[in-house]
């Protein structure tokens, strides 16, 4: 009964140590906030890169197909290929993509056309995360952050 | 008989309170282990995702294969038969939280299979059959999660009480060592795919480490250390007799060295003699007549037990252990009283033999009929010289109440009380020991199960 005790309680105080710690804690009062509110959640969508709103006109005026990097994220491997018209980011491709499991493969093919879709809009990084693909979507900007980070270099 | 000469060192006890002090912080860690499981989806980002397609499934397969695994975890220390553990609380003990926490760990585990399928199935939008083939095979750490998956659901399937009662002991118990090959490849699933272990190298070492200990126990005290013993030992069969008109068996063995234990104390004794080197049971060991000699007293109650009376001379025999913490080594107060129930004689023989001879031990031995009572010549001789006392119950429960064992017996409120017995035997007497006053912190059982 005592050691049951000791048990007990020591599992109580790791887990609260581990969420303090972790930063878990605005995750817990979220879930909170999810279950005994009547409000619609609030996505916690946030941004990928700050960026800037404007819309660049430094990159290649021909059709230009740039590849990104392979970005290695843990669930699998993400390369990215952005082309390039008419001073705007017309277009991009997956180059390489290989999942660790079928719920990985199940959330990239979600994820991608999602972020692309935002990225044609606001033509630079400063795109949504989307919501359960956290890792796909920084992967994304990571894959891409070099090759547009050059052609702004390139155009200034 | 030379009790004294084989009685082993008893030194390694350490000091109880010391010892107290380490299953307790042994069962901190067991907690800490839970507590951690279920912080890490709330820490790794998992619940922050539960908005999105199969999500909230997704974490909560998570948090249920991180809990189901972490019980696995304790379960394989608890079986690792760590000396602490087994001094401290005693072997049948620890494998009963063994037991105990068997279901919750298959439960969880099972829990996690489903809710991570019905994640895929939601995310892919895919009947569920379909994602669950689609998860079992879309890469070489789901195949091997899937193979450990189905280990898993086997061995709980097995273990159902109306299924295990139809199937042999040993059977079921090699069957269930497959769990071992299976927790390997779950934990490998683990950390190529648990969002805990993928981008939190902290949490992948830890995990890595903790397994690597438990593994480690279960290879040195439950494979090296018992197969390097018995080696040296080198245990081989002299000569069985009949006790009791053929109701016991006494199975005398002789060793190349010297065994040290504590009376009281049990071996798992395996005789390598065909399919019989499959299956390992405990008795109490008891001095032989010598000091390289050692004996076991079984009582004839099954299968098993009707073989060994007809063990041929010369078959070889290893071991595992000593275990149990029925030893002088739990002694707190200042006199002793010893019950057997039955079979529960030789460990109170055993035990006998480390009282010295000022301990003047009051000892109750109650059997069904006189023919039961095949250790009561040794006994009798033990006890005079310890100046203690024996005396003889007989009869069964219906025509002596168990009440009788403590007639004419002072407050037993400094007393160190020892019941050996089957587990029924010993819940009663202890019941009726704390009625007459003993304390419960005096109270040493050794419920043996059949």
């Amino acid at each position: 009964m005592r050691r049951a005790i000791i048990g007990v309680v020591s599992a109580g105080a790791s887990f609260a140590v581990a969420v303090g710690l972790g930063g878990g804690t605005g995750a817990l009062s979220s879930l909170a906030h999810d279950l005994f509110s009547s409000q619609t959640p609030v996505s916690g969508a946030s941004k990928l890169a700050p960026g800037t709103t404007t819309a660049p006109t430094y990159a290649p005026v021909a059709p230009t197909t740039v590849p990104g990097r392979t970005v290695d994220y843990g669930y699998g491997e993400l390369q990215l290929a952005v082309t390039f018209e008419d001073h705007r980011i017309a277009s991009v491709t997956v180059e390489h993509f290989v999942a660790a499991d079928g719920y990985s493969a199940a959330l990239e093919a979600d994820a991608v056309p999602v972020l692309t879709r935002e990225l044609l809009t606001a033509q630079d990084l400063a795109i949504d995360v989307v919501t359960g693909a956290t890792y796909t979507s920084e992967a994304y900007a990571q894959s891409l952050q070099a090759v547009l980070d050059r052609e702004e270099l390139h155009a200034s | 008989m030379s009790t004294q000469a084989a009685v082993g060192s008893r030194g390694q006890a350490g000091h109880p309170q010391r010892r107290q002090l380490g299953a307790d912080l042994l069962f901190a860690l067991f907690g800490v282990a839970i507590g951690l499981a279920l912080a890490a989806p709330v820490v790794d980002g998992t619940l922050a995702e539960v908005h999105t397609p199969g999500g909230s499934l997704l974490a909560a397969s998570t948090l249920t294969g991180l809990v189901g695994t972490a019980a696995m975890w304790i379960m394989v220390v608890l079986a690792s038969r760590v000396p602490l553990l087994d001094r401290v609380v005693g072997q049948p003990a620890v494998m009963r939280w063994h037991r105990l926490l068997a279901p919750w760990a298959v439960g969880f585990v099972l829990g996690h299979v489903v809710l991570a399928i019905g994640a895929d199935a939601l995310a892919a939008r895919a009947p569920f059959l379909r994602a669950a083939i689609q998860v079992a095979s879309t890469s070489a750490a789901m195949v091997a999660a899937t193979v450990a998956g189905v280990v898993v659901a086997l061995v709980g399937a097995i273990s159902f009480p109306a299924v295990r009662a139809r199937i042999p002991r040993e059977h079921w118990w090699l069957v269930h060592l497959l769990l071992y090959a299976a927790i390997v490849l779950a934990i490998v699933h683990e950390l190529a795919l648990g969002p805990t272990f993928v981008t939190h190298p902290a949490a992948r070492a830890a995990w890595i480490i903790a397994w690597a200990v438990a593994g480690l126990s279960v290879l040195s005290f439950r494979v090296v250390r018992p197969w390097a013993r018995s080696r040296r030992l080198a245990l081989s069969v002299v000569g069985v007799r009949d006790l009791g008109g053929g109701r016991f068996t006494e199975v005398r063995l002789s060793s190349r060295h010297q065994l040290h234990w504590d009376g009281g104390q049990y071996l798992l004794w395996r005789f390598h003699h065909g399919l019989r080197a499959l299956e390992a049971h405990p008795f109490t060991v008891l001095p032989g007549s010598s000091s390289t000699e050692l004996r076991l007293v079984a009582r004839r109650v099954g299968d098993f037990t009707s073989w060994l009376a007809d063990v041929p001379p010369g078959t070889r025999v290893s071991v595992e252990g000593p275990y149990g913490a029925f030893t002088l080594a739990e002694r707190r107060g200042s006199a002793s009283l010893l019950v057997a129930g039955g079979a529960g004689q030789t460990a109170v023989l055993a035990l006998l033999g480390d009282l010295d001879a000022q301990s003047a031990p009051q000892v109750v031995l109650r059997v069904h009929d006189e023919a039961d009572a095949v250790l009561l010549e040794e006994l009798t001789e033990a006890v005079r010289a310890r100046g203690g006392e024996l005396r003889l119950v007989v009869g069964s429960r219906r025509e002596v109440p168990l009440a009788a064992i403590f007639e004419g017996l002072d407050d037993l409120g400094e007393t160190d009380v020892w019941i050996a017995g089957p587990p029924e035997f010993v819940r009663v007497v202890e019941a009726l020991a704390v009625a007459r006053g003993a304390r419960s912190a005096l109270l040493h059982a050794d419920p043996y199960a059949i």
